[in-house]
């Protein structure tokens, strides 16, 4: 969706009391009742509208659903970091935000020779945000059935996430947004094991999703999650599966993070606007 | 730029969830995943359309029942279909009727106010009493709701009226509930005969004879015969807020409120993040 308004402007950086044109850009996968994209493993909860007069009536879904902020706190290593209800609200809200253009296809693995080579063209402010951009969230796959969206993610290597936390720390920015459905890749237990499984058992709460998430320990989930953990271990929130990025154009851009008000929560299915001068 | 957070907060036993037979339900988290079992967390949540600070359109219920609560809204939207230039930086005006423990805001203070408030073309209207803050709905729980400020029919006809002459198009307010307690909790747990012990909202047996008695349904009506005061505001804006936080930190008449619900596919209602920009 892409809305033109005129707004009397604010301060920071922004003109004030003057007339100009903002647009406003949705970067957010919709939390569809049909049909959820990222319902592929068993650490995902299955997304859950029911009907009015059914006992479970409400919303369900879970702290990773769609669009999600990460924080660091979600990992036992940096449980005593901020939750969600601590984020100062400059940190998401109204944030000037740098885009890092890594155009990747089906699979493929960003380098660290590639982040370097972005990172060279890219012009960053201190303290802004960085959305790293690869394409994947502008190409419908979130759309199709399958679990395609998921697994065949591109995704940051190790070697790669250790180059760009040391540039994000060493510019003060603690906020990175992807397109990529995954920030790593789970691939050393989670896919290989899971995947495995034919049939393939649904996401949490299914039985076999419970029973394997009871044997995945705290050492699997540091293998799998390695890349995430580089980036949490500096303090780097993390907001992944971001649609129509490629509808950013202007190099003067804020961004809106808005992740559920969680008492004491790590992680949330959030709504991000991008804001373009 | 100053920011302030408006948004009442989410936690599991919630007052807001408690409360009511239908419309609000229970605040639920199940740790999945946890530290010491798995190195890291995942929750599952259970909510509702009027979790927190929610944002609720007209067809409430929607995906599954696209009826407008009230015949023939100015708006039939659902959260999908917002305009982001509703949701983003839009310019609101305050109006300031302070109101204290159980007071049903009437039509002459709604006057009163209109005359008072930097209002213009265009704006959306935040109504604020006073009385929401994180201190109280923290320390009271469930007596947050019951004891909150209100607004009666008369005034929230007027100001709908208003409000389409303005052709302002969002509603919000710092009250737990904008119908008065008396009417939204009738013989629940106000009214001539409220139950007692409190039961729990649906799915509970309580509140599933609460719908035998209304007929099989809770769609369009609530037990009271008053009118609805939401339904006078719901009929006449794109949607409403409620329940809402911090308003007294606004040292300005005017805001641009950024106003983000859960971006649901043809939802009706959902937790809203609320935040002013002075």
């Amino acid at each position: 969706m892409d809305r033109v308004g005129n707004h009397d402007q604010l301060n920071g950086g922004m003109v004030i009391r003057q007339k100009s044109t903002m647009k406003y850009k949705e970067l957010t996968l919709p939390l569809d009742h049909d049909w959820m994209p990222d319902e592929v493993l068993p650490m995902a909860a299955h997304f859950y509208l029911a009907p009015k007069y059914h006992p479970d009536k409400g919303i369900i879904l879970g702290s990773e659903t769609g669009t999600c902020l990460t924080l660091p706190s979600e990992y036992a290593d940096f449980r005593k970091t901020a939750r969600l209800h601590e984020v100062p609200m400059e940190k998401l809200f109204l944030r000037e935000t740098s885009v890092l253009d890594i155009a990747k296809q089906d699979g493929q693995e960003i380098t660290e020779t590639e982040v370097k080579q972005a990172i060279e063209k890219t012009r960053f402010s201190n303290g802004n945000a960085l959305l790293l951009r690869t394409g994947w969230g502008d190409r419908g796959i979130q759309c199709e059935p399958g679990s395609r969206y998921i697994l065949a993610s591109p995704h940051l290597s190790v070697e790669a996430a250790k180059l760009l936390a040391s540039f994000m720390v060493g510019r003060e920015s603690d906020l990175l947004l992807t397109d990529m459905a995954w920030i790593g890749r789970p691939d050393k237990h989670l896919i290989p094991e899971w995947c495995s499984l034919f049939p393939r058992p649904g996401p949490w709460p299914s039985t076999e999703a419970q029973i394997y998430l009871h044997l995945y320990t705290p050492e699997k989930a540091k293998d799998d999650f390695a890349v995430e953990f580089i980036l949490a271990k500096v303090g780097i929130m993390i907001v992944k599966r971001l649609v129509h990025c490629e509808a950013v154009i202007s190099d003067r851009l804020r961004i809106i993070v808005s992740p559920l008000h969680v008492v004491r929560g790590v992680s949330s299915t959030c709504r991000v606007i991008a804001i373009e001068e | 730029m100053r920011l302030i957070d408006l948004t009442m907060p989410i936690w599991p036993s919630a007052g807001y969830g408690e409360i009511l037979p239908f419309t609000n339900t229970p605040v639920e988290f199940i740790e999945y995943m946890d530290y010491a079992n798995n190195g890291m967390r995942q929750t599952r949540l259970k909510l509702n359309g009027e979790t927190g600070s929610p944002l609720m359109m007209p067809a409430q219920h929607a995906p599954f029942d696209m009826t407008p609560l009230q015949k023939n809204p100015r708006y039939n939207w659902s959260l999908n279909e917002i305009p982001l230039e509703e949701l983003v930086l839009h310019d609101t005006a305050i109006l300031d009727i302070a109101a204290g423990e159980g007071h049903e805001i009437n039509a002459k203070q709604i006057e009163v106010a209109l005359r008072k408030a930097d209002y213009r073309k265009g704006d959306h209207v935040l109504l604020r009493t006073g009385w929401g803050s994180l201190q109280r709905a923290y320390e009271m729980g469930i007596a947050y709701l019951k004891n909150s400020p209100s607004v009666h029919y008369d005034a929230a006809a007027l100001l709908a009226d208003k409000m389409e002459e303005m052709d302002s198009r969002m509603f919000m307010t710092d009250c737990a509930l904008v119908n008065p307690p008396r009417v939204q909790g009738y013989n629940w747990f106000l009214g001539e005969s409220p139950i007692r012990p409190l039961p729990k909202p649906w799915p509970s047996a309580e509140a599933r004879e609460r719908l035998m008695d209304m007929g099989g349904s809770y769609s369009y009506a609530h037990a009271s015969k008053e009118p609805s005061s939401y339904g006078a505001l719901i009929r006449k804006t794109i949607g409403c807020g409620k329940c809402l936080v911090n308003c007294d930190q606004i040292k300005e008449p005017r805001v641009k409120m950024i106003i983000l619900p859960l971006l649901i596919k043809k939802g009706g209602a959902s937790s809203c993040r609320f935040v002013a920009v002075e």
